[in-house]
């Protein structure tokens, strides 16, 4: 009982870590069908300059996120409408491969600047530095309110704007068809400009957010990032809540992986579960609506 | 016969710029160029070799042909190892056969999935490759890997630098015949319609599902033995040779070899893997060369890279047998899409 306590805990702090990664996954393929694989490194490139920012230059926490998430855009506005944007022809298959460049590249790039050293951010302000659950005190980071906290902003703002605002709509429309949506008057490639400095953004926000429970470094944001993308494709990358629902399922099938078998063999779960999933319901496990299919 | 000879000119040209290749690395280029280097590039290359066939010709982007790699390097370490104490003939054999079992349950699995999730899938499965290699510590080694011992064959033993060569550059040069005579064949024609359509391919009485199974299974065949000659000329065997990187670098080899040709992909992965090592500043940056390459390639390239267009055969003294000119699996002449 102890440990189911725990593993369920514990889980589902993992499980919105992903969530988060994988929203931005899902922000993207709403816009324009495709998977965006440097998004990982988008979460270490965020952790590493919060920790350069806080810890080295002493910067206040809160225009340290403001910092990470403008980088974090940027990186996603080059990647749009520098790189994507001068292909000559720009098919899902193709973004995909792109972007596995992309990923080395940023890569490259975080480890010329920070080395191969790992970072760590202090946790954040208001929460205990750990928590004690239960009879034997399993002991769980404070950080993870934070990470839950902002989980559930993001998802609800994203939920909201997606069903009740004018932008919604556009992205909704421009999800359907881009071709179709300019047609109607929406600047599809304006949406899909800020689709991907968005999802690049909340990408380096939420390596921002985990930094304190994470150690990072250069290399650590390409199984995060893979893991969010698991978990934005287990839940259903058009669903707007499919990527935390996902992401959950991972989190505790990883926990149940760690807590009652080995942990070692957590990652492999994780990627046997993918491809199950992907062979059984390529939708993802909800119900798929009738705009994903 | 014609065909035979042809075939073997290939091969026997193929193995001549292998042993040139060495041969110039070795002597021209000097100390600093390490034989084994070569030889590795050679072994990289037959995966590479399969990766075209399946992603230049049909377009199928396998991102997990380092699986294959991973398992030919380890099936043949561990039963050709002291523990178990396999004749290496046997255990190049019972690798592949190996392969040819998991590529043939994996491709009629996940070769159903449209190619943008058979990319996902694949680059699943590559992950649990290397992921189960690091976890297995009692049979891998984990981390630190395990020694393999050296090929040989008959009481023969490729053990000096040159007969490791030797070794490498004929299976090369016979996996190079092979996949250039299927490449003209009537499989490698409906294995270019089913990358050009499927659908149109499918309809034009090509068994796509079953087709491109098959090429799955001959792709990881080729990235097996790659993989048992990697364990067998470096003696050591790590998870990363199962890893992403691995798969990356034969994504590229296969597009900046302009994709659908054979013998571009095999210089592809040599440029690739002699750069760092005539220019040795740039050793540490590989990866980011790698992107580099990578990015701009899909940037500038059109839809269906084909720098070198497909010609049909020129027509020989023999007149054209009249089934060939009527069965509609003859891919015509693919035309260079006009970029869009």
């Amino acid at each position: 009982m102890e440990k189911l306590l725990a593993v369920l805990l514990s889980g589902s702090v993992n499980g919105f870590v992903y969530g988060l990664v994988g929203l931005a996954f899902a922000l993207i393929y709403r816009v324009e069908k495709t998977i965006n694989l440097a998004l990982g490194e988008c979460t270490a490139i965020g952790a590493l300059l919060a920790c350069e920012l806080v810890v080295a230059r002493d910067v206040n926490l809160v225009l340290a996120g403001v910092v990470v998430a403008a980088v974090g855009a940027a990186i996603g506005g080059v990647t749009e409408f520098g790189v994507l944007r001068r292909m000559r022809s720009r098919e899902p298959l193709r973004v995909l491969i792109l972007s596995f460049g992309l990923a080395l590249v940023i890569q490259s790039i975080a480890k010329i600047i920070w080395s191969t050293d790992l970072y760590s951010l202090p946790t954040f302000p208001g929460v205990p530095e750990v928590v004690r659950v239960g009879y034997q005190r399993a002991v769980l980071p404070g950080q993870g309110i934070w990470i839950v906290g902002f989980a559930a902003v993001t998802f609800t703002a994203w939920g909201v704007v997606l069903a009740r605002t004018g932008l919604g709509r556009d992205l909704r429309a421009v999800s359907n068809d881009p071709t179709v949506a300019e047609a109607v008057g929406i600047r599809s490639s304006r949406r899909v400009l800020g689709a991907y400095a968005a999802g690049c953004a909340l990408a380096a926000l939420a390596g921002f957010v985990v930094s304190p429970v994470l150690f990072m470094s250069y290399q650590s944001g390409t199984l995060l990032g893979l893991k969010g993308l698991i978990a934005a494709l287990v839940g259903g990358l058009s669903r707007p809540f499919g990527p935390i629902v996902g992401g959950l399922l991972l989190g505790l099938t990883e926990a149940a992986t760690a807590g009652y078998y080995q942990a070692d063999w957590k990652d492999v779960t994780v990627f046997t579960l993918l491809i199950a999933v992907l062979v059984v319901r390529p939708q993802g496990v909800l119900r798929a609506t009738a705009e994903a299919r | 016969l014609n065909a035979t000879l042809r075939t073997s000119g290939v091969v026997a040209g193929a193995l001549l710029a292998s042993m040139l290749a060495y041969v110039v690395v070795v002597d021209v280029l000097g100390q600093r160029y390490n034989a084994t280097t070569v030889t590795l590039t050679g072994a990289f290359a037959l995966a590479g070799l399969g990766l075209t066939l399946m992603l230049g010709l049909m377009h199928q982007y396998n991102l997990g042909q380092a699986f294959f790699i991973g398992l030919g390097a380890y099936v043949y370490a561990v039963l050709a190892g002291s523990e178990h104490g396999w004749p290496p003939v046997l255990a190049v054999v019972a690798a592949v056969s190996a392969s040819v079992a998991v590529a043939l349950v994996v491709g009629r699995v996940l070769l159903r999935l449209d190619g943008f999730y058979f990319a996902v899938a694949t680059l699943g499965m590559g992950l649990i490759g290397e992921n189960v290699l690091l976890v297995l510590r009692d049979v891998t080694g984990g981390v630190d890997g395990l020694t393999a011992p050296e090929f040989e064959a008959l009481g023969f033993a490729f053990d000096t630098p040159l007969r490791q060569h030797v070794l490498v550059g004929g299976c090369l040069a016979i996996a190079f015949g092979t996949a250039w005579n299927l490449a003209r064949s009537r499989r490698g024609r409906a294995a270019r319609a089913i990358g050009h359509d499927e659908m149109m391919a499918a309809a034009n009485g090509i068994d796509a599902a079953r087709a491109k199974t098959q090429m799955f299974v001959l792709s990881s065949v080729y990235a097996t033995t790659g993989g048992c000659l990697y364990a067998a000329v470096s003696g050591y065997v790590f998870p990363s040779v199962a890893g992403l990187s691995v798969t990356l670098e034969l994504v590229v080899a296969v597009i900046l070899g302009g994709m659908s040709s054979l013998v571009g992909t095999v210089a592809a992965l040599g440029l690739l893997r002699s750069l760092p090592i005539v220019f040795e500043p740039i050793e540490e940056h590989i990866a980011l060369i790698h992107g580099i390459t990578l990015v701009a390639l899909l940037v500038v390239l059109p839809s269906r890279p084909q720098l070198r267009r497909w010609r049909p055969q020129r027509r020989r003294s023999r007149p054209p047998r009249p089934a060939a000119t009527t069965a509609a699996t003859e891919a015509r002449p693919e035309p260079i899409e006009a970029a869009s």
